[in-house]
């Protein structure tokens, strides 16, 4: 809708260019202005006249005193862009171009954050891009230095500091030995930006078991499951026991809850156990009715 | 026992049959009872079809795609036209009120060349009543046979009079008329036209010396069933070209769909039920005398012959005849309309018998025969109630509400647990299902192969239907049908496993909706089924235009003759007429 | 007696005529509407009596079926029933006989024994059954003794749960366009190999979650061939446990009807995961799997369910490896009765006959299917 009042605006403008062109006036404007600024033009002559700026976003219509200097708010004018600017008056029509700038003061930012869910020690596992824009929503391409901060509970935080480039700033960073949620955090002027992602423990490192008769059963458990890094491996993960007696196998997926799977199997003199999680196998026992 | 002279009552005029087909019909119709039979959405679907693409055949809705040129078109065009005025769902009541009116017409017209006028009254209003008529109409809705019957009793005293008297105002009527009939219906077209035509043209045959003023050879009623048979073959032929390109090209070859009436009644008692005594009703009772006034006189036994082939067809695999007689035809065909065409053509012994009770027994009679009428109408009326195409009765709008949203309908569907809905949901929606209704219509190998019917109702074909949609899930992506509408909790252990995961539900959790992670949108499929312009063309304008070319041909006038050549009761009434004149 | 008499009589007699032989030899769809193996025959055989009993069983006819046996004393009507049926919902509840043949075993002048096999039909599939069935003569007819399996039932107690769960929330559709979204869990397919069976192509494959969270998988396959054009897509559907836990591995396979292998030049592997809401439970401990021997190799054990809850059915799949750690096949069953709570369950894989001998190793997972809905 915009667009199609704007294209009309222009028609409307060319046409009148054309046919008014034997009687030129003049219209002064900055050639470039920041965005946030009250914009100031100037006209010669005398009368009544209509000054039109037509933008990336909308046009202003204004109907003036001519001679007089017009003043532009801010909030009429404030996206980034190329500008022209229509002076028609009864004999003539004149046109002057307008730029106007970002602020070079940043207000707000975009923050992506990948990914979400990663595991502990990954070297430049957590990304960040952060997007910088005024107050206007107009993308900063003013150079700004950017904080970038990963946290985790009790740890001290990480901070790095990027400078933007054309309004973007990124960083790679490796994700935390501890397992946790990380706060990740951009911050640019007063604009802050904060997300959250969760450092999840790795492959467990070191996955040991041990039995015990329970009725006629044994009941196999292992001990806390942790990553190399020290923290317990993930709830729910899937460890698996096996049990091979006489050429039959027995095999339990148990989840682990906090760090420990525990299942129980059928407890078969001479038969041996093992233990295994994903691609990580445990070790081996073989079960003598409790020697 | 008392006896009167049959003078003492006339014939009953047609205005009054067609008011007694408007009292019983009319009402029934308005409520719009045929909405809760088997095949009325079906064919509402259809005429859905041809109101928004008359001249485009080729319809996405169902099986990814099919042609409707293989399924005749006639009644569900009428719907078409005149849902303009009545909406699709009266319309449809409209068009089986006139399929009604006809039969009442058809079945007097019909039964006047065998009996009298007064038993031929008698079976005109018999046929309002009509048990197997009643049973297709409100548990069946099945609107084309119902619907082409009618015409092809309608045209056949037209071929007589065409076969005994030379009467080229005949032949074009009743030519008009078989063609109009078999755009409404094909399967009345190749198995009953013959079962009508039959006893009518050797009737010709026993009748040719009759009337000695008119008396036809026995090689002139030849050359003219020759000449009749061409012209309306020949008609047909034109009329029906993109049906019959489409059963050569493309026959139906699939594996048969188990259909209950197609079982032993005795060994299916309950199918039984439903197929023989609900549709036949006091008729039953008559049968004995059908036999018997049928082999007693040597005029209706061309009659009686054809409906006995008929009744034994109907009977379905109560007998091996259809199976002997019909071949691989008999898998595939649904035998309930056998039945329906054996009560047609008993309907001429029915007057006979209702007028004979009535001169015999006189209100006692009356009274017996009103009884046994209403009885069968109101049984068959009432199956539907009884033995509901659905179980349980729950609306769709919701489900096409969830398809039409959010570009849902980019993908196809199916449903499980739907039954006949899937004819009115395909209405309602914009989505595309590879399932459907129309089981001669389906070109996908997956349904096809197996010998189901519908998925919606896959589990009620056993083994065949399970692995018919085993089948479609299979191939889930290559036809882009991502969504799956359950209101069957039977078939979720399928989807589980198969990969399918809940993502919605519908009209207070009975209905889930099931989706398909990375299934491409659908496409159209670039089948070698889709008949080209022409032949929608064809299908747009022959049909219709024979119904309405018939209509025209109607109101020449017939040729005027000295003396009603019908057959004449004898004046003195307590003797039987025809047993007379035959024997 | 003249001509009409005649003529009538004859239509009269030659209908019954046909209806007899209509009902005495029904045809083929009569005689499956009338239920499967229908016989007309009384039970004045001793196989007509077994074939009578299983054709009432396939209509559901359970009352009919009950009055027949011999020894119905022995038990009521529903223990009949929850023995074909299933005392718990299971794929037995609504399955359908969809045939069954009679063997006989020995038969002598007033007892007899017979080995039926019942093909029942479910909504995942086929699954058989054998029993051997002892028949009696009581009062000149024969009767069947019905082997009665009695099935387990859980006493009513309380089971206390406290398994893990996940849920997820997504991102809502208003979130500014940066906002972060959860993360699908990452999969990878650590195993794959393309055989070739005769009728077609398989990829077999084995499949890892190697995520903190639970992942829906699926695995879709293209088969390219040697001039680069794709021969077909097809999805691993039932042959994969679709929903994998941490660190769990899953085996696939991908049938490709009619084609050939040496047809393809390539495989394509798409494997896919989302993020799904679920729980740990149940945990199935698979007992006593071994391999059967020639000729019918199959892989049997029992499954145990040792959380609280019932699992209406259980899907088990197999995976055999050769001696060098190499995937030889994947195959699958589903148990046709509902698993209770430590109570062991039979099961059995039927291993391919020209696999059999080749099969060093194995390793079941089991997914499960559990509704109040069934």
């Amino acid at each position: 809708m915009t667009q199609s009042r704007t294209i009309c605006v222009v028609l409307f403008l060319s046409l009148s260019i054309w046919t008014q062109s034997a009687f030129a006036a003049s219209v002064s404007v900055p050639r470039s202005a920041e965005a946030g600024r009250t914009i100031t033009i100037s006209t010669d002559g005398s009368g009544v006249g209509h000054l039109y700026i037509v933008g990336p976003s909308g046009a202003v219509e204004r109907t003036i005193q001519l001679g007089a200097r017009i003043s532009i708010p801010p909030d009429e004018i404030s996206n980034a862009g190329h500008y022209t600017v229509f002076l028609i008056t009864s004999t003539s029509t004149e046109t002057a171009d307008l730029d106007i700038t970002s602020s070079p003061e940043a207000a707000s930012l975009s923050f992506l954050a990948r990914p979400s869910r990663l595991p502990v020690s990954l070297q430049k596992g957590v990304g960040g891009v952060a997007y910088i824009f005024d107050a206007y929503h107009n993308l900063v391409m003013q150079s700004q230095p950017v904080h970038f901060q990963l946290t985790l509970p009790n740890t001290a935080p990480e901070i790095h500091t990027v400078d933007s480039h054309q309004g973007v700033a990124w960083i790679q960073m490796d994700s935390s030995a501890r397992a946790g949620n990380a706060s990740f955090e951009a911050a640019v002027g007063k604009g802050t930006s904060l997300r959250v992602l969760q450092e999840v423990p790795g492959d467990a490192c070191q996955l040991r078991m041990s039995a015990r008769p329970v009725g006629d059963r044994l009941h196999v458990q292992t001990a806390p499951l942790r990553d190399c890094t020290g923290n317990l491996v993930a709830d729910g993960t899937i460890v698996t026991f096996t049990e091979i007696y006489d050429g039959n196998r027995s095999t339990v997926d148990a989840p682990l809850k906090n760090g420990i799977a525990e299942a129980d199997i059928p407890a078969n003199r001479g038969a041996v156990i093992t233990v295994a999680a994903g691609e990580v196998l445990g070790n081996q026992l073989r079960w003598n009715g409790g020697q | 026992m008392q006896r009167v002279n049959t003078s003492e009552f006339r014939a009953v005029p047609l205005s009054v049959i067609f008011l007694m087909a408007f009292g019983i019909h009319a009402p029934l119709l308005l409520m719009k009872l045929p909405l809760k039979s088997y095949d009325t959405n079906f064919h509402i679907f259809f005429a859905s079809h041809y109101l928004h693409h008359w001249f485009e055949p080729w319809n996405t809705k169902w099986y990814a795609g099919f042609s409707q040129t293989t399924y005749p078109p006639l009644p569900q065009q009428w719907v078409a036209v005149l849902s303009h005025v009545f909406g699709l769902e009266m319309a449809y009541m409209a068009v089986q009120f006139i399929g009604i009116l006809l039969l009442a017409l058809g079945a007097y017209r019909f039964a006047r060349l065998w009996v009298d006028e007064r038993s031929a009254s008698l079976a005109g209003l018999a046929a309002v009543f009509l048990g197997a008529e009643c049973f297709l109409v409100y548990s069946a809705g099945q609107l084309s046979t119902t619907f082409a019957a009618p015409l092809y009793l309608n045209a056949l005293p037209y071929l007589y009079e065409w076969l005994r008297r030379n009467d080229w105002r005949a032949l074009l009527k009743g030519a008009a008329l078989s063609v109009a009939a078999a755009v409404a219906h094909h399967a009345t077209l190749l198995f009953g036209s013959l079962l009508f035509a039959a006893p009518v043209v050797a009737l010709a045959f026993l009748d040719r010396k009759s009337d000695e003023e008119e008396a036809a050879s026995k090689k002139g009623i030849i050359l003219r069933s020759i000449v009749a048979a061409g012209i309306v073959g020949a008609a047909i032929a034109v009329v029906l070209l993109p049906f019959w390109i489409a059963l050569i090209k493309y026959p139906v070859t699939q594996v048969p769909i188990p259909h209950p009436s197609r079982a032993n009644y005795i060994l299916s008692p309950q199918w039984g039920l439903n197929y023989f005594v609900v549709p036949y009703g006091a008729m039953i009772i008559a049968l004995p005398f059908v036999v018997w006034r049928g082999a007693s006189i040597s005029r209706l036994r061309p009659l009686l012959l054809g409906f006995w082939l008929a009744f034994l067809l109907g009977l379905g695999g109560t007998t091996p005849v259809g199976r002997i007689l019909l071949g691989r035809a008999f898998e595939v065909l649904t035998m309930e309309r056998f039945t329906y065409w054996a009560s047609l053509l008993a309907l001429p012994f029915v007057g006979l018998l209702a007028k004979e009770c009535i001169v015999r027994f006189r209100m006692a009679g009356i009274a017996t025969l009103t009884i046994a009428a209403v009885f069968t109408c109101a049984l068959a009326v009432a199956w539907s109630t009884y033995k509901p195409a659905d179980a349980v009765d729950f609306r769709v709008d919701s489900t096409a509400a969830w398809l039409n949203r959010d570009g849902h309908d980019r993908y196809r569907y199916i449903t499980l647990g739907f039954g006949n809905k899937i004819s009115r949901l395909a209405m309602m929606t914009d989505a595309n299902s590879v399932d459907g209704e129309w089981n001669s219509g389906r070109m996908l190998p997956e349904l096809t192969e197996h010998g189901g019917g519908a998925l919606t109702s896959s589990k009620y074909f056993g083994k065949a239907g399970l692995d018919a949609l085993s089948a479609i899930l299979h191939h889930a992506d290559h036809y882009g049908l991502k969504w799956v509408f359950v209101r069957d909790p039977y078939y979720e252990p399928l989807l589980v496993f198969a990969g399918w995961r809940r993502v919605d539900d519908l009209e207070d959790r009975t209905i889930s909706v099931w989706g398909k992670e990375d299934v491409p949108p659908a496409t159209p499929l670039n089948a070698p089924q889709i008949p080209p312009a022409w032949q929608g063309l064809l299908w747009g304008t022959l049909p219709i235009g024979s119904s309405i070319l018939a209509m025209l041909l109607l109101l020449i006038p017939a040729r005027k003759r000295q003396e009603q050549r019908a057959i004449q009761p004898a004046s003195s009434g307590d003797e039987l007429i025809f047993g007379r004149l035959a024997s | 007696m003249n001509r009409s008499t005649l003529f009538a009589l004859f239509i009269a007699i030659t209908t019954v005529g046909l209806v007899v032989v209509g009902t005495i030899w029904p045809v083929h769809t009569a005689q499956a509407m009338a239920g499967a193996g229908y016989s007309f025959n009384g039970s004045s055989e001793p196989q007509s009596a077994v074939t009578n009993l299983l054709a009432e069983v396939g209509s559901h006819d359970w009352n009919a079926a009950y009055e027949s046996l011999a020894n119905r004393s022995e038990f009521s009507e529903a223990d009949f029933i929850h023995d074909l049926n299933g005392g718990y919902p299971s794929l037995r509840t609504y399955a359908t006989l969809a045939d069954f043949s009679v063997q006989p075993l020995h038969v002598l002048e007033d007892e007899g024994k017979f080995r039926v096999n019942l093909r029942w039909s479910s909504v995942v599939g086929v699954f058989q059954e054998s029993r051997d069935l002892r028949v009696a003569k009581e009062n000149g007819r024969w009767k069947v003794v019905w082997p009665l399996v009695a099935e387990q039932r859980v006493p009513p107690q309380v089971i206390p749960v406290n398994y893990l769960r996940w849920d997820v929330i997504y991102r809502g559709p208003g979130d500014d366009w940066a906002a972060q979204n959860v993360e699908s869990p990452h999969v990878r397919i650590i195993d794959m190999r393309p055989i070739d069976r005769g009728n077609g192509v398989s990829i077999l494959g084995e499949i890892l979650n190697e995520d903190t969270v639970p992942a829906f998988v699926t695995v879709k396959s293209t088969l390219i061939g040697k001039d680069k054009e794709v021969l077909g897509t097809e999805d691993s559907f039932d042959k994969i446990s679709h929903v994998l836990l941490p660190k769990q591995v899953s085996p696939f396979r991908i049938d490709f009807p009619n084609v050939a292998l040496s047809q393809v030049d390539s495989v394509k592997m798409q494997p896919s995961s989302s993020l799904i809401a679920a729980s740990a439970d149940p945990v199935i401990e698979i007992e006593n799997q071994k391999l059967s021997g020639a000729p019918h190799t199959s892989l049997t054990g029992e499954l145990r369910n040792e959380s609280g809850q019932i699992v209406n059915i259980m899907h088990v799949i197999g995976t055999f490896y050769d001696n060098r750690g190499q995937l030889l096949w994947v195959g699958d069953s589903y148990e046709n009765r509902a698993l209770l709570p430590n109570l062991p369950a039979k099961f059995s894989i039927n291993v391919p006959v020209d696999i059999a001998d080749k099969v060093a190793t194995f390793r079941v997972v089991t997914s499960s299917y559990s509704s109040t809905l069934l």
